[in-house]
């Protein structure tokens, strides 16, 4: 399992587009927003948690296409299938390679990006905190729509549409928990109730895409 | 006719809406169950 | 009893069960519609604080209730699929979606229409609100798997999973939504509860408005599935008759 990680990390490494997009998309979010409202400094502290976490969203849902064509037009996957090892804990490894290459990375950046956004340090933490909590649910979404969008040449939109009402709940724990840290409200039964769903669905997930991509497969 | 008052425009506006929409749910499962029994017939006969 | 209902997984049994009871259940819900909604219209009185605009109950409660309802019937459908394999119940969940999709976007508008007059607003992010947005988005996914899968086999599939996923996220974030602060919509208007419920005047044609929209959901979703068991012959036949050629 660690090899099919690192396998699949190297691979982002070194086509570098796999790690720098999504760095590159979230940077572009977190930029253009407040250009586009105006230097009103305190707008921007209202609504920097919800810049972020929609940069994160969509970072992470950047290329999900590429998750698994890859592998499917190579031939890997089938021989994935073909071999002793479950399906699941491919998909797992899956998940956790997207988590590190968008979700972990952005958790680091956004304290920093805070900044810009007049968010207060120990907010931008708390923030990055939610993020991290977050963001392998988003991840193994992200997986889900990826594996559903192998099907045909309309799995983009496919992706995209599943992706899309799915991660309404994580965006909202999300932002609510940094609101409710800033206002001085008890934030941490959401950052809870966040890290469980992204338990929950890191544990769940796998079994869900492989049911999707053995259907894949039989086609 | 009931006097609606100021308010007959949102009122009537939305039965029309939601008989409008149901009506052409209703027509439109007629009409694919029809020409879809109308398909298999022809398909039988030949 | 259980035996009985499984009978109908059989297409042919199904088939009969449809010609027989579509007559009577097209104008039985056409009969409970018509009456529940020209009794609201004509002869209920106004509110004293919403005026009028108290009618629109009878088209908007109905809906909301049968858009819930509709797709909780897509989700146990989805189950008995992925459990037992039965294709009339994976079908049946397919012609639902557009049922329940126009129930949504009946409940939403009609919903639209009511606020404007009322809390002068169309739309407000509300917790109830917004979360029958969400499964508004929940339907139009369903809906487009189903359009873009091809395969039969693998859309019945595929859109199980999304709408067991789905049913999941739809009530997580009803959770979330309802933590944010209380909205403009009031609570429930109908309970067993005597206390809380509406006035008598408009208790009895709210109650056959209900009736109808049932009746109107069950027949729909009868004539749809049977539409989509005779495509699948179609297909079948289409199928077998160019191998045949071939």
């Amino acid at each position: 399992m660690l090899t099919l990680i690192a396998r699949d990390l190297r691979a982002n490494f070194r086509t570098g587009s796999g790690i720098w997009l999504p760095l590159t998309m979230f940077l572009t979010i977190v930029v253009l927003i407040p250009i586009g409202i105006g230097p009103d400094v305190d707008l921007h502290a209202t609504i920097a948690p919800a810049i972020l976490w929609i940069g994160v969203v969509f970072s992470v849902f950047l290329f999900l296409d590429r998750i698994f064509s890859p592998d499917l037009e190579d031939g890997f996957l089938d021989r994935i299938a073909a071999s002793d090892l479950p399906l699941e804990k491919y998909v797992w490894c899956k998940i956790i390679v997207l988590w590190i290459s968008s979700g972990l990375l952005l958790t680091i950046l956004t304290p920093f990006l805070g900044l810009f956004l007049n968010l207060p340090l120990p907010v931008g933490l708390m923030c990055s905190s939610s993020i991290l909590a977050g963001s392998p649910a988003l991840a193994a979404i992200g997986c889900l729509g990826g594996g559903i969008g192998t099907f045909n040449r309309h799995g983009n939109l496919l992706q995209t549409v599943i992706v899309l009402p799915l991660s309404i709940p994580i965006l909202i724990f999300g932002t609510k928990s940094v609101i409710a840290y800033s206002n001085g409200e008890p934030y941490l039964t959401w950052i809870l109730q966040l890290s469980g769903i992204s338990l929950a669905s890191i544990a769940i997930f796998p079994f869900l895409i492989s049911y999707a991509l053995k259907t894949v497969l039989e086609e | 006719m009931p006097d609606l008052g100021a308010y007959s425009f949102f009122v009537l506006s939305s039965y029309g809406m939601a008989i409008l929409v149901l009506l052409g749910l209703c027509i439109l499962t007629v009409s694919q169950y029809r020409s879809a029994k109308r398909k298999l017939a022809k398909l039988n006969e030949n | 009893m259980t035996t009985r209902f499984w009978k109908f997984a059989n297409p042919h049994h199904f088939g009969k069960l449809v010609v027989a009871s579509t007559p009577f259940l097209w104008s039985f819900s056409f009969l409970f519609v018509a009456t529940g909604l020209l009794w609201g219209f004509l002869f209920t009185p106004d509110d004293f604080r919403q005026g009028s605009t108290v009618k629109i109950i009878f088209v908007h409660v109905p809906s909301t209730l049968m858009a819930i309802n509709c797709w909780l019937m897509m989700l146990l459908s989805s189950i008995i699929w992925m459990v037992r394999r039965h294709r009339i119940s994976i079908l049946a969940a397919k012609a639902a979606a557009p049922v329940g999709l126009s129930f949504t976007l009946v409940a939403l508008i009609s919903g639209g229409l009511w606020g404007q007059p009322m809390w002068g607003t169309f739309w407000a992010w509300d917790p109830r609100l917004t979360s029958f947005l969400i499964l508004f988005l929940h339907y139009i996914t369903y809906q487009l798997i189903w359009i873009y899968i091809a395969d039969r086999e693998s859309a019945a599939n595929i859109s199980s999973l999304v709408c067991l996923v789905g049913s999941v996220f739809a009530l997580l974030s009803r959770y979330a939504v309802n933590l944010w602060s209380q909205g403009l919509h009031q609570g429930a208007t109908l309970s067993l509860d005597q206390e809380t419920n509406i006035h008598n005047a408009y208790y009895l044609p709210l109650i056959i408005c209900i009736v109808g929209f049932v009746l109107l959901f069950i027949t729909l979703v009868l004539v749809r599935t049977r539409t989509e068991i005779i495509r699948n012959q179609i297909e079948l036949m289409e199928k077998s008759r160019r191998k045949h050629n071939a």
